[in-house]
């Protein structure tokens, strides 16, 4: 902290936790588990306050990537910004 | 109060009101784990209490109040660690009900029906983890009729409930936009619990899978949840038509006996009854599924034992509605053979040929079905090829007997 350099950062819950969810053909699929193929990577994220996964399924599905992507819905460690159940999505 | 009817009552309110107390606990902490160890607790305080105190006017009242302060007690002990406000919120929320003592206590059931197959749930353990948190099933028998290691079952299900209470899914019953897929998931689940080990109980002497009571208990338990609802009528119908059957399945001597084979007369009438009842008040509702068209099927098959005859042009003419519905291989495969016994092999044999190779290479009943087909078209060498690798593809003793008997009939 003292280095002025730390813009902020969390701690994720194992990846057993996570969802994934995604828009094809105009509907949406929603499945247990992290992303399937190794192949995937991380494209980017995002970190939203919910009060529930449902809730957060329904916002990660409004992203633009959705449509094309899987977004990755898991909740934060409960520290830092995190006083509420809060959804990371990547 | 003497300890055999404190046992006794114990394991009344255990079959009774298991799933409703587990449901009120998990629904308003979020944690299904928590509450089942909270639960398990307040039996065991039961156990201790009873015999001395005297067994209470509400048992299942008691065991729900013992049960809820111990969940505090431990939300409590957390707290200094990490997850802190979340919990002091949920712990709040417990003392605030406990003002209004309410009663009877509301019913959750169907919200716990609803977190068990959620979609975020890996859909091989919904029915394990319904089976174990609405009905109290333990976790060893529900490893045996899954063909798993207790320890493995145990460990399926401990990550689900860590799951359920880590990503935070709501205990609630979906909006109207949702409700057809998820009420799918869960009859779904719920009709799982009744196929599973079908094909593979290798008990001899019985080729009955080992959860049907429990499955229908479950389609039994959803509607009186939702007592209108079409395709849980449909489901309790299917199982209903399913379980009528399950003495004529096997002759004295233990040999399969084919559906159409079957001596009505050891078909069960009662059950019969019930499952025609339930489709009849589903089709009022004028909104078909497939457990309703699945069911109906079956309710065909059942009408022999009136008519002596079995009507394969309705039935193929059911196939048709079902593979709009779920185009998966069972329907595919089972419009072809009412196809055939309507009276059109050939076109039959050919849908059996455009289903991909992939899904029906290990796929028993389909081999079953084109040894059967062949053997209409008198296509005799093809037909026990097929037929002995059918055999070939079920553990059932009975039911692999029966197809090599076929086949071996034929030159």
């Amino acid at each position: 902290m003292a280095a002025g350099i730390f813009v902020g950062g969390a701690g994720l819950v194992s990846p057993e936790s996570a969802t994934t969810v995604s828009i094809r053909d105009g509907k949406r699929l929603v499945q247990d588990g992290p992303y399937a193929e190794t192949k995937e990577f991380l494209a980017g994220f995002g970190i939203i306050e919910v009060p529930d996964l449902d809730t957060a399924l329904e916002w990660a599905a409004r992203h633009p990537a959705a449509g094309f992507a899987t977004i990755e819905v898991r909740p934060l460690l409960g520290s830092h910004f995190a006083t509420a159940p809060a959804k990371a999505q990547a | 109060m003497s300890e055999p009817a404190t046992h006794a009552t114990v394991e009344a309110v255990m079959r009774r009101d298991y799933g409703r107390l587990i449901a009120y606990l998990s629904a308003r902490s979020g944690d299904v784990a928590g509450a089942e160890d909270a639960l398990g607790e307040a039996f065991a305080s039961a156990m201790k209490r009873w015999p001395e105190d005297g067994i209470p006017g509400k048992p299942e009242a008691w065991l729900l109040h013992v049960a809820r302060n111990k969940m505090i007690d431990t939300v409590r002990h957390r707290q200094v660690r990490e997850q802190a406000v979340e919990r002091l919120m949920v712990s709040d929320e417990f003392r605030n009900q406990e003002a209004s003592e309410p009663e009877p206590i509301p019913d959750d059931r169907l919200k716990l029906l609803f977190v068990c197959a959620h979609p975020a749930i890996d859909p091989a353990a919904r029915t394990p983890l319904m089976l174990q948190t609405v009905l109290g099933v333990d976790a060893a028998r529900i490893a045996s009729a899954f063909l798993v290691s207790p320890a493995a079952m145990s460990q399926r299900l401990v990550r689900v409930k860590n799951k359920i209470r880590e990503a935070a899914i709501p205990f609630r019953v979906p909006e109207p936009a949702e409700w057809d897929e998820r009420l799918s998931f869960v009859l779904d689940a719920i009709y799982a619990a009744y196929t599973t080990g079908w094909e593979s109980v290798a008990e001899t002497g019985t080729t009955h899978h080992a959860l049907a009571g429990e499955a229908i208990s479950l389609g039994r338990t959803l509607l009186t949840l939702m007592p209108d609802e079409p395709e849980a009528l449909g489901l309790l119908s299917l199982m209903l038509h399913c379980e009528a059957r399950r003495d004529a399945r096997l002759s004295d001597k233990g040999d399969f006996i084919p559906l159409d084979q079957q001596d009505p007369a050891r078909w069960s009438r009662s059950m019969i009854t019930e499952a025609e009842d339930s489709l009849r008040t589903a089709s009022t509702a004028g909104n078909i599924g497939r457990y309703q068209l699945e069911a109906a099927i079956q309710s065909i098959h059942a009408n022999r034992a009136r008519t002596g005859i079995i009507d394969w042009p309705e039935i193929l003419l059911l196939y048709e509605g079902l593979v709009q519905f779920s185009p998966g291989i069972g329907p595919l495969v089972g419009r072809a053979v009412a196809m055939a016994e309507s009276g059109h092999a050939e076109a039959a044999l050919d849908s059996l040929g455009r289903l991909p190779p992939a899904r029906t290479a290990s796929y028993q009943p389909y081999w079953a079905a084109r040894g059967h087909l062949l053997f209409l078209l008198d296509r005799k060498e093809e037909a026990k090829d097929a037929l002995t690798r059918a055999a070939s593809l079920t553990d059932d003793p009975a039911l692999r007997a029966h197809l090599l008997k076929r086949a071996a009939e034929l030159p």
